[in-house]
């Protein structure tokens, strides 16, 4: 979901914390904003976070950045005065659904063989094809 | 106009009453967005909302939208949690240290983060570099303590009429300008009145004689000043 008629196309190894519409949609949505409700100006700020720098969330915190991205994201949604806001965090609701193993990647250091994780979190199969989506 | 009937919070309000009036009989937490000495702002409001059994959450009482039998909440779970969420944001898109704020002990942010019970962001905090104005011979601005509420601006156009502050900017990098987006002091239109100092909820605008935990503002006057201009009656006459 981009909402404004644009399209991004993905291959089957990109990184869809870092690189997928989420935080292009919410780095176009707190540079736009007009700063007036908090969860638009600041909540697309945060929700922005995991991708810009992985490293800037707090240690030890890792284990529930999840968890806390499916809290903000709705809160986000629905407590934004304008459309701006309610449909910044749209992509990320719909990364953390179908790629959830990519956020929980964070947590770890990369996988070896580069491949994405499963939306359980778990490594693929060492018999698994190069590129297939886990 | 037709009487609507609202019911907010399990009570039924005045008959046409606005949303915002009748928030602010029963006692209901919010963050300090909403004043009764300028215009209403729609400002952020968690609550939910709705006619005929539909239920919403929404972030915003004012313009209010009202519908005949219109069920309000203001307090549930979800949006406590919500509250919380909007505080840790204040928090972490500013610089807010207390314990060396002017406003420490007598600070509606401080208290909102009270009553909605957080003792830490959850979220990363962002470190933002933001000035601080001294230009002013009397007062200074600290923009690192400024939560965006617009009260000053509210209050300073529509109570002075000087309107000597505006919002400039975009998303994070927002901010209270005065004047062109210049130093506070050189601004001519400012009349040194301090009604900016007296509505400002945190430590951003005070006094330059106050230090730690000293701001003491007078939150009583510019309403009380609405109300003397509104029905010219003033306590010297």
């Amino acid at each position: 979901m981009m909402g404004s008629g644009g399209m991004v196309v993905l291959g089957e190894t990109t990184d869809m914390v870092a690189r997928s519409g989420a935080p292009i949609s919410c780095a176009s949505a707190s540079t736009r904003s007009c700063g007036k409700c908090v969860p638009c100006r600041a909540g697309t700020v945060q929700l922005e976070q995991p991708a810009r720098a992985r490293s800037s969330w707090p240690p030890g915190q890792e284990a529930d950045l999840d968890q806390l991205l499916k809290r903000l994201c709705p809160m986000v949604r629905s407590m934004s005065l304008c459309g701006l806001g309610q449909s910044a965090p749209k992509p990320v609701l719909s990364t953390l659904r179908y790629f959830r193993g990519d956020y929980l990647a964070l947590r770890r250091p990369p996988h070896a063989s580069g491949r994405r994780l499963r939306p359980d979190g778990t490594a693929p199969a060492a018999a698994t094809p190069t590129g297939a989506n886990g | 106009m037709s009487v609507i009937t609202l019911t907010i919070n399990g009570s039924r309000a005045v008959p046409g009453a606005t949303l915002l009036d009748a928030t602010r009989a029963p006692r209901c937490p919010c963050p300090p967005s909403a004043i009764s000495m300028a215009s209403p702002r729609g400002g952020l409001q968690p609550l939910h909302g709705g006619g005929g059994g539909q239920r919403q959450a929404a972030g915003r009482l004012h313009p209010p939208r009202r519908a005949e039998g219109m069920v309000v909440t203001t307090n549930s779970d979800e949006l406590q949690e919500y509250r919380r969420m909007a505080v840790e944001m204040f928090f972490a898109e500013g610089n807010h240290v207390c314990a060396f704020c002017v406003a420490n002990g007598n600070c509606e942010l401080q208290n909102v983060a009270v009553e909605v019970g957080m003792d830490h962001s959850r979220f990363p905090y962002q470190y933002p570099h933001r000035p601080v104005d001294a230009s002013h011979h009397q007062f200074a601005i600290d923009h690192n303590r400024c939560i965006l509420c617009t009260r000053c601006v509210r209050v300073c156009d529509e109570i002075e009429g000087a309107h000597v502050w505006d919002v400039v900017n975009r998303g994070s990098h927002c901010k209270i300008a005065a004047g062109m987006d210049q130093p506070w002091g050189p601004v001519d239109a400012c009349t040194s009145c301090g009604k900016c100092v007296d509505v400002c909820p945190t430590g951003a605008i005070f006094r330059k004689e106050d230090t730690t935990s000293e701001k003491h503002r007078h939150t009583e006057r510019p309403s009380l000043l609405r109300l003397a201009r509104e029905e010219h009656h003033w306590q010297n006459q």
